[in-house]
């Protein structure tokens, strides 16, 4: 296209796309890590220690 | 203290020869090998010898500091010598101007094979030429002791200097490929001015940085 | 340790942002000029430009964060190095992908040795260096005063490497848009609200990623 959209469409696509699939994969590292958390916690908890 | 240190330095390599050696052989394949590699006329040749010679100055400095630190690491001599009540920023220095004095005479060795194999005629002005390749062995080797200091230390460190070093010194290499470079064709001051300043600013920060940083750096 | 979200603050600072993000994207679609011979490809200045800032930003506060943790001595500054770090990578790595998408259109082909592209990729392969010793430093405590001194080393170095590119190949000029305040308002102004925004986004980020390392930590204290 001579007045260039692809390649405008393009990075924004790329930025918006990376900083949103960044917020997504710390959500799930978030989630993954306090989960794991709370399970070891309530086996200790349960273990009465 | 300080002078201790740098004689000790120096003392270990005059007896073994160890490191000055490895840089020397290792450079001469490397001009062995620009020359077997390039494919093109001596004239064009002439134009890249500026890179090419500072390109082989850049690998020969990682070998050198390589053996320099790895001296340490043998006998775990590197905590003994932290742990003397010194100042550590000393150790960085003794690495430097050590470091720099091998690599100067490795340099020394190096320029009538580089010359001669790679049929580039001799620069027109040669005190300048002096001055200026040792102020940039100054700058390479102020930069290559403070990333050693650190990488020598971790488990890759063959693979983690050059990689931590190469980026970082790289100013450096556009800096002395110019001056060189003009140098060779007999430039007048005034062309390689600021790539001299730039090689003076390195020098000044990065020894100030590793003076300060090395004790930080050495702490256990 | 909670959610970073569950906090009432964080997540309406979330929103806030997103929504900030949507208006500046229809700002610069719906306010912009349409620059002659450039026209759509120009408006990936915007946030090109943005992202830039916004990397050598980090490796910024990477530095603070590295002296600061060899003065106090405290953990958290190496949490901060390490979070400034991954997040000034992920925007320099933005930067090096959509500076050659940016520059096909404009200079004809995607890679020229332009001084800050240039600076950028420098500064990424140093940090490739810094996440390497990260992971092959060997023993953790060693590892923090190590990447703390990268950091450090990186950031003093980063003038020298500009000022010895620009002049490296001076024919070579920079980008169309460098001289920021000879533009007219209605690209300056723009562009400015799209800086701001994304700083305030960046600030988001290194906060959520602060705590999930130190979420991370604990974790693996606890195991």
């Amino acid at each position: 296209m001579y007045n260039f959209f692809g390649y405008f469409m393009a990075v924004y696509l790329i930025v918006f796309g990376t900083i949103l699939g960044w917020f997504i994969i710390q959500l799930r590292i978030e989630n993954r890590l306090l989960n794991k958390n709370k399970n070891s916690n309530e086996g200790v908890n349960l273990d009465g220690t | 203290m300080f002078f201790t240190l740098l004689k000790k330095e120096l003392f270990v390599e005059f007896r073994s020869r160890e490191v000055t050696l490895s840089m020397l052989v290792f450079g001469l394949s490397i001009i062995l090998t620009f020359a077997l590699s390039s494919n093109v006329s001596p004239t064009i040749i002439a134009n890249y010898a500026p890179g090419m010679f500072w390109l082989m100055v850049l690998f020969v400095a990682v070998i050198g500091v390589h053996r320099t630190f790895s001296y340490e690491k043998e006998f775990d001599a590197f905590s003994m010598l932290i742990s003397a009540p010194i100042d550590r920023g000393f150790i960085f220095l003794t690495k430097w101007i050590s470091g720099f004095i091998f690599l100067t005479i490795m340099e020394g060795l190096i320029l009538i094979p580089f010359f001669k194999f790679l049929m580039i005629d001799f620069p027109s002005q040669p005190w300048i030429a002096i001055g200026t390749t040792l102020l940039i062995n100054c700058a390479i080797m102020a930069i290559a002791s403070l990333v050693s200091g650190i990488a020598m230390r971790a488990r890759l460190s063959e693979v983690l200097l050059p990689i931590l070093l190469f980026p970082l010194v790289s100013p450096v290499l556009i800096a002395a490929t110019k001056i060189s470079g003009s140098i060779m064709v007999g430039d007048p001051y005034s062309f390689w001015k600021i790539w001299l300043l730039i090689i003076l600013t390195v020098i000044v920060i990065f020894g100030l940085v590793g003076y300060t940083l090395f004790d930080f750096i050495t702490e256990e | 340790m909670k959610p970073f979200f569950n906090n009432k603050t964080n997540r309406s600072g979330l929103i806030l942002i997103a929504a900030m993000m949507l208006f500046n994207v229809w700002n610069v679609i719906m306010n912009t000029p349409m620059v002659p011979e450039q026209h759509w490809a120009q408006k990936i200045f915007y946030i090109h430009v943005p992202s830039a800032w916004v990397g050598f930003l980090s490796y910024f506060v990477v530095m603070v964060a590295g002296i600061l943790f060899f003065m106090k001595k405290d953990d958290y500054w190496d949490l901060v190095g390490l979070a400034a770090a991954e997040i000034g990578t992920v925007f320099m790595s933005l930067v090096l992908i959509t500076g050659p998408i940016w520059a096909t259109p404009i200079w004809g082909k995607p890679w020229i040795w332009e001084p800050r592209l240039t600076t950028t990729l420098i500064l990424f392969l140093i940090y490739i260096g810094y996440f390497m010793m990260r992971t092959f430093g060997g023993h953790i405590e060693r590892v923090k005063r190590y990447a703390a001194a990268v950091g450090i080393i990186a950031f003093v170095d980063v003038p020298i490497i500009f000022v010895s590119v620009k002049f490296w190949t001076p024919e070579i000029q920079s980008h169309p848009q460098v001289e920021m305040a000879q533009q007219p308002s209605e690209i300056l102004i723009p562009f400015l609200l799209s800086l701001s925004i994304f700083t305030l986004l960046y600030v988001l980020m290194l906060k959520y990623r602060i705590h999930v390392i130190r979420i991370n930590s604990r974790v693996r204290a606890n195991v």
